[in-house]
């Protein structure tokens, strides 16, 4: 075990005061990149063969990129693969990307290799560098800290990004998309009991049928929207399922012994939730089941969602000639030329929404559906997809609350039946 | 919305505060219209008047 102390880490803000380019290398030669930023020659090389439209791979990956790369570190260390001052500089500038404080240095896009090397690349690059510029090394040297050897210890994009895209599926699922759809399941909850009393005509095949309660029809929404969510959490059991000790092929060629369940514990612990290594790295790294699974309940809350919308927005259709049930907040003016007019302009939101999600989800399954052998290298169009739809969905979802919400008072005033049953 | 053909004549300004007024208390538009002050009834119902509504020419 190497127990020499390193360099101090000096206290060197995040930044690069230069200007030109620098001379970076890989194993392919040189590249020039740009001087003031801390990514090398492999980023660069991508951002030439591979700037294909607008679509940059999501920094939600990169953070949890910096927790893979902190967990290696900190169990190589601990198996005295690594130095410990090398590994706790490495995991100093973990923190800094875990925090997003480096984001603008992971400037790849989503279409490049299927494997998503080309991002850990970018990560191992960045965290090289600036863990170098910290103790006072020349940028660019891979001294002290090298992007392969030292940041990359044991790892391989192939059970790295397939950890990274686990990770920051179920992080974004946990602190952004179900507060948001909970908080909306409860003000429709609450809606339902406002108006557990009110009788309306119920209505089936857009005729009128017998009656029911108003708070009956927004009980059936709040279910449909409880089940959804419940489906979402659980997809998390199979993303919690991490490829990382898999290495090239699922085999683990080049990581150390317990190299998987030792990652995956430190991993549960810096993030506080239950991640086990995979039971079988080929599934995991030649498949994307798991997440096909998960992209596929966030299809089942689309679906629950746009009925709900489409519902609301056909009941509160008039004032004059509509159905006219409901009354939305108004927003905003709802057009140009006629004055006056108010839309539901939350709920058309709300089903462009439901509708991209369903197109990212049919997406993510023609992709799990491919890949040959033991890897799909289809995934940074997965994780893009996913992320996109859980992101969009939640923020709807927030947007949409106040339709159906009792916390505002002018809201509550304006979101009452006008009239019930004829 | 046919408070729509009233913009020309007296603006968009006028004949929103006019829908949301017959919105608001269930009046007809005509009656908040005439009660706004911004047109006659003689206007109102000669330019509120759906037959001549459906085209320009």
């Amino acid at each position: 075990m190497t127990t020499d102390k390193g360099p101090e880490i000096l206290k060197i803000p995040i930044g690069i005061n230069a200007s030109g380019t620098r001379r970076e290398t890989d194993s392919m030669g040189a590249v020039e990149v740009p001087a003031d930023r801390y990514w090398g020659a492999q980023t660069a090389r991508s951002l030439i063969h591979f700037s294909i439209g607008d679509d940059h791979m999501p920094k939600q990956v990169y953070h949890a990129y910096g927790y893979v790369k902190k967990a290696a570190a900190a169990v190589n260390a601990d198996a005295g693969r690594l130095p410990r001052w090398k590994a706790d500089l490495i995991c100093h500038v973990c923190d800094e990307v875990i925090a997003g404080h480096l984001d603008e240095h992971f400037p790849l896009y989503v279409w490049q290799t299927g494997s998503g090397t080309q991002s850990n690349m970018n990560v191992n690059e960045v965290i090289s560098n600036r863990a170098i510029q910290l103790v006072g090394g020349q940028l660019g040297s891979k001294d002290p800290i090298h992007p392969n050897d030292d940041v990359n210890m044991g790892q391989s994009s192939n059970d790295t990004f397939p950890t990274a895209m686990h990770i920051a599926a179920a992080l974004e699922i946990q602190t952004r998309l179900l507060p948001r759809v909970r908080a909306l399941h409860s003000a429709i909850s609450a809606k339902s009991q406002q108006w557990h009393d009110v009788v309306k005509i119920g209505r089936t095949h857009l005729e009128d049928a017998v009656p029911l309660t108003v708070g009956q029809e927004w009980s059936g929404w709040a279910a449909q929207l409880d089940t959804a969510a419940n489906r979402v959490s659980a997809s998390r059991h199979e993303l919690y399922r991490l490829a990382a000790g898999g290495t090239a092929v699922g085999t683990g060629l080049n990581a150390p012994h317990n190299f998987g369940p030792d990652i995956a514990a430190q991993i549960a612990s810096l993030i506080g939730k239950p991640f086990v290594t995979a039971p079988n790295k080929f599934e995991a790294q030649g498949g994307l089941d798991g997440i096909v699974a998960a992209a596929a309940a966030l299809r089942g809350l689309a679906v629950s969602l746009m009925k709900i919308a489409n519902d609301i927005r056909w009941l509160a259709s008039g004032p004059r000639t509509g159905i006219g049930e409901l009354k939305l907040p108004a927003n905003e003016p709802g057009s140009s030329i006629m004055p006056g007019k108010v839309n539901p302009t939350q709920c058309e939101a709300m089903v462009m929404v439901c509708i991209q999600v369903l197109g990212d989800d049919s997406a993510v399954a023609f992709a799990g559906s491919q890949g040959n052998f033991e890897l799909n290298e289809m995934r940074p169009i997965v994780i893009n997809n996913f992320l996109h739809s859980a992101r969009i969905l939640g923020d709807a979802a927030e947007n949409c609350r106040p339709t159906a919400s009792k916390e505002s008072n002018s809201t509550q005033r304006r979101s009452t039946y006008t009239c019930t049953a004829h | 919305m046919l408070v729509t053909a009233l913009s020309p004549v007296i603006g968009y300004d006028k004949a929103s505060a006019i829908a949301h007024d017959a919105d608001r208390t269930g009046r007809t538009l005509r009656e908040s219209a005439l009660d706004s002050g911004a047109i006659t009834a003689e206007d109102f119902d000669r330019i509120v008047n759906p037959a001549t509504m459906v085209g320009p020419f």
